[in-house]
């Protein structure tokens, strides 16, 4: 059976309970702009009566409860780095698609006039204007190539800069979350809630940046790791991800512990990067290549079976591609042309005034390119197509993997967010009951007083 | 469920972006007029365009072609109708001297009449359009006949083969023509020297010799009028291929612009509406968070 003073003994513990409930209400208001941050509850417990004829000895705190959603925690770590993946390959695309120029406006048109400078010289084959002519067109087409390879050579050099940047940014990150884990190991339980909300914020970052294994540790901490497994932090310990120069291009290859791990990350920003800068890019770039190559190499070789004004024998109109790969960056008109506009090949015989050679020259604008099936226009068509359904597929799946991740967050808020009317309800609540128990604590006081006045106290 | 402060922030925030988004986009599209502002917009249509824009610059350059062998083949013509005019005239000079008739003196003047028909006919073989001679086959910077010491017109200075340009994909024209074929054709002399034997004989009142040139000078009237009416059919061809070119580039122009070109109307309607809804999503974030528990608790 309880005793008055044993009463007030309940009723100080009870105050206390309130109190903490309304200081997790202000906690949770405090914070509900705070990224990461996760909403507290109190958990409250009947103490225990000490024998079967007491009502009890009040309430007792078993502590503040933080409101986790693991789950969806774990799907937002699935799907961050598709989402990160997807905006970096559509920002990249959409620079790339921008180098490549309008329908009309680029390559395309510079192919156009060209051959129809041809079609021209074919009309008047020994005019000097016309051959003149000729020989812009052909500088111009050279600078549309040289152009169009550059930008995309400069879009490479952006993405692996984004990449190192990127990794920089992992290893900080890779930091951070070892010097959680080092705090978390000595951490308090209040404590260590707050440092899993910081380590939750730095995996989210993490997750966007590079697809990422996850293994909580049992004092709340977590082990990362990337790729194939490979370690980024055990515990207080990590393990930065390296930047090695690739052989040849100087572009940034990826080690972890002096293993090359590049081709193993393929998922955030770090992974949609290197897809773009070391699959797509070049792919491009050597469709670029073949078409700048096709069309010297006919041009040349239409060139070279033609005679010029002076009835010798054509030589090369574009400086020959000493390979395919590079084609479209080194293309230009032949030193000897470009210096001497009697010198185009418009002649199919020896005979100076001869226009056929001009003519077959035109005509390769119908003419399929050497080891493949489209003609010039239509092959740089289907590299535009190329990008442009790439780009498309980019800006798609970033708008899926953005909704996907909208939805989980949401999901998340519901469990884990700060909703201000539920804090001004408990507000309300632990208010009322610290009152109610004030009033008890008065009247078991009150109590306590008529006892003492009895005894003449 | 439980509504949140911060997510309800976030997706009011999603909106506004969203909504804006879809604004620029419209508001792109009436402005430009284009429906394709990068490949990714279609890229199926964005190829199509760059097939249509070369389609429609192959057809300027046959155009082109066009007007310019239209006005070359006309300066052929009217050289071949001065060249049978000529050859006409030549025919009335030497029946105008034969038989006993015309005497010594009526006889010369026929003689310096062919002569001066000789030179207007050895320039009109070496006509020219833009330093190219027209009746040389392929020699474009060779004249047809070059007059030699003494008078005496050369040989054939050209060659047999002629030239052509394309008035479209396949089709060739010819340009150029062989001066031999309608100056000599089969026959053993070539029109100068039967008009320098012509002047001879004419002179020497050769019946014989006048007859024998009358009818070589019918063969080269045959020849030029045959050419003439193959220059003829060319100019037709010329003026159907135009006609062509011309609709092709209207079709080609259409489908270009059914491929790149916004549909204006529903454009607008688009960013009508895009409009809209932006602001509405402004409205609603003014209404987010607005009103809590909070304002209710004295």
């Amino acid at each position: 059976m309880s005793d008055l003073f044993g009463s007030l003994s309940a009723v100080s513990r009870s105050l206390a309970a309130q109190q903490t409930g309304l200081a997790v209400a202000g906690q949770n208001i405090a914070n509900v702009n705070t990224p990461g941050y996760t909403r507290r509850a109190v958990e409250l417990s009947a103490s225990l009566p000490i024998d079967s004829y007491s009502a009890g000895n009040g309430v007792d705190i078993v502590g503040i409860r933080a409101e986790r959603a693991d789950l969806i925690e774990t799907q937002l770590r699935h799907e961050m780095p598709a989402q990160g993946r997807g905006a970096a390959m559509a920002d990249s695309l959409a620079q790339i698609e921008t180098a490549l120029g309008k329908p009309g406006a680029s390559i395309d048109a510079s192919l156009t006039q060209f051959y129809n400078a041809f079609s021209q010289l074919a009309q008047d084959p020994t005019s000097g204007v016309a051959r003149q002519q000729a020989i812009v067109q052909g500088k111009s087409l050279a600078s549309a190539f040289n152009d169009v390879a550059t930008r995309l050579a400069s879009a490479q050099r952006d993405a692996d800069a984004q990449v190192k940047s990127g990794i920089d940014q992992i290893n900080t990150l890779a930091t951070q979350i070892a010097s959680l884990n080092a705090s978390m190991a000595g951490a308090s339980a209040s404590g260590s809630e707050a440092l899993r909300d910081k380590l939750g914020v730095a995996l989210s970052s993490l997750s966007q940046l590079i697809d990422i294994g996850v293994v909580s540790r049992p004092d709340g901490g977590a082990d990362v790791s990337i790729g194939n497994g490979r370690a980024l932090v055990i515990g207080a310990n990590t393990y930065q991800v390296g930047v090695t120069p690739m052989a040849g291009s100087g572009l940034a290859n990826l080690t972890s512990a002096g293993t090359v791990i590049t081709t193993e990350i393929t998922g955030g920003r770090v992974g949609g990067l290197l897809q773009v800068r070391d699959t797509l890019l070049p792919g491009y770039t050597t469709r670029l290549d073949q078409l700048a190559n096709g069309v010297a190499t006919s041009v040349n070789a239409a060139h070279r079976a033609g005679f010029d004004l002076t009835g010798a024998a054509g030589g090369d109109f574009f400086a020959p591609p000493a390979a395919v790969a590079g084609s479209a960056a080194a293309m230009a008109v032949a030193a000897g042309v470009a210096a001497n506009a009697n010198l185009i090949a418009a002649a199919a015989t020896a005979t100076p005034g001869d226009n056929q050679n001009a003519r077959t020259i035109s005509n390769l604008r119908q003419v399929a390119l050497a080891g493949g099936t489209t003609n010039p226009v239509d092959t740089w068509g289907a590299l535009v197509y190329r990008v442009g359904t790439d780009a498309q597929s980019a800006t798609n799946e970033r708008a899926g993997r953005d909704e996907i991740v909208k939805q989980l967050k949401t999901l998340r808020d519901q469990v884990s967010g700060v909703s201000l009317d539920e804090e001004a309800a408990n507000m309300m609540k632990f208010q009322r009951a610290y009152e109610a128990n004030a009033r008890y604590f008065s009247a078991v006081d009150a109590s306590l007083n008529v006892l003492m006045h009895m005894l003449g106290a | 469920m439980r509504v949140v402060f911060s997510a309800q922030f976030r997706q009011a925030a999603d909106e506004i972006n969203r909504t804006a988004a879809d604004l620029a986009a419209a508001q792109r599209l009436v402005s430009s007029g284009r429906r394709i502002a990068r490949a990714s917009d279609d890229p199926a249509g964005a190829s199509a365009a760059i097939t249509d824009h070369a389609t429609l610059g192959a057809l300027d350059a046959y155009t082109q072609t066009a007007d310019t062998t239209t006005s070359r083949l006309t300066m052929v013509d009217s050289t071949l109708a001065d060249i049978i005019n000529k050859i006409t005239a030549a025919q009335t000079a030497v029946a105008s001297a034969r038989g006993s008739v015309p005497n010594q003196s009526q006889r010369d003047a026929a003689a310096a009449n062919l002569q001066a028909i000789s030179d207007s006919l050895l320039s009109d073989f070496n006509s020219q359009v833009h330093g190219a001679y027209l009746f040389s086959g392929s020699l474009a910077t060779t004249a047809a006949y070059t007059k030699g010491g003494g008078g005496i017109v050369s040989a054939y200075q050209g060659n047999v083969t002629t030239m052509s340009v394309d008035i479209g994909q396949g089709r060739p024209l010819q340009m150029t023509f062989d001066g031999s074929s309608i100056a000599k054709g089969s026959d053993p002399s070539d029109i100068f020297s039967v008009l320098s034997t012509l002047i001879t004989d004419v002179k020497a009142g050769n019946a014989a010799g006048m007859s024998t040139g009358l009818d070589a000078l019918g063969r080269a009237l045959d020849r030029t009028t045959l050419v003439q009416s193959q220059v003829g059919a060319s100019l037709k061809t010329l003026d159907d291929a135009r006609a062509r070119l011309s609709a092709q580039q209207l079709d080609t122009k259409a489908l270009l612009s059914k491929t790149e070109d916004a549909n204006m109307a529903s454009a607008i309607t688009q960013m009508s509406q895009a409009d809209t809804a932006y602001r509405a999503a402004l409205g609603a974030f003014s209404k987010v968070g607005s009103v809590s528990l909070m304002d209710y608790l004295k």
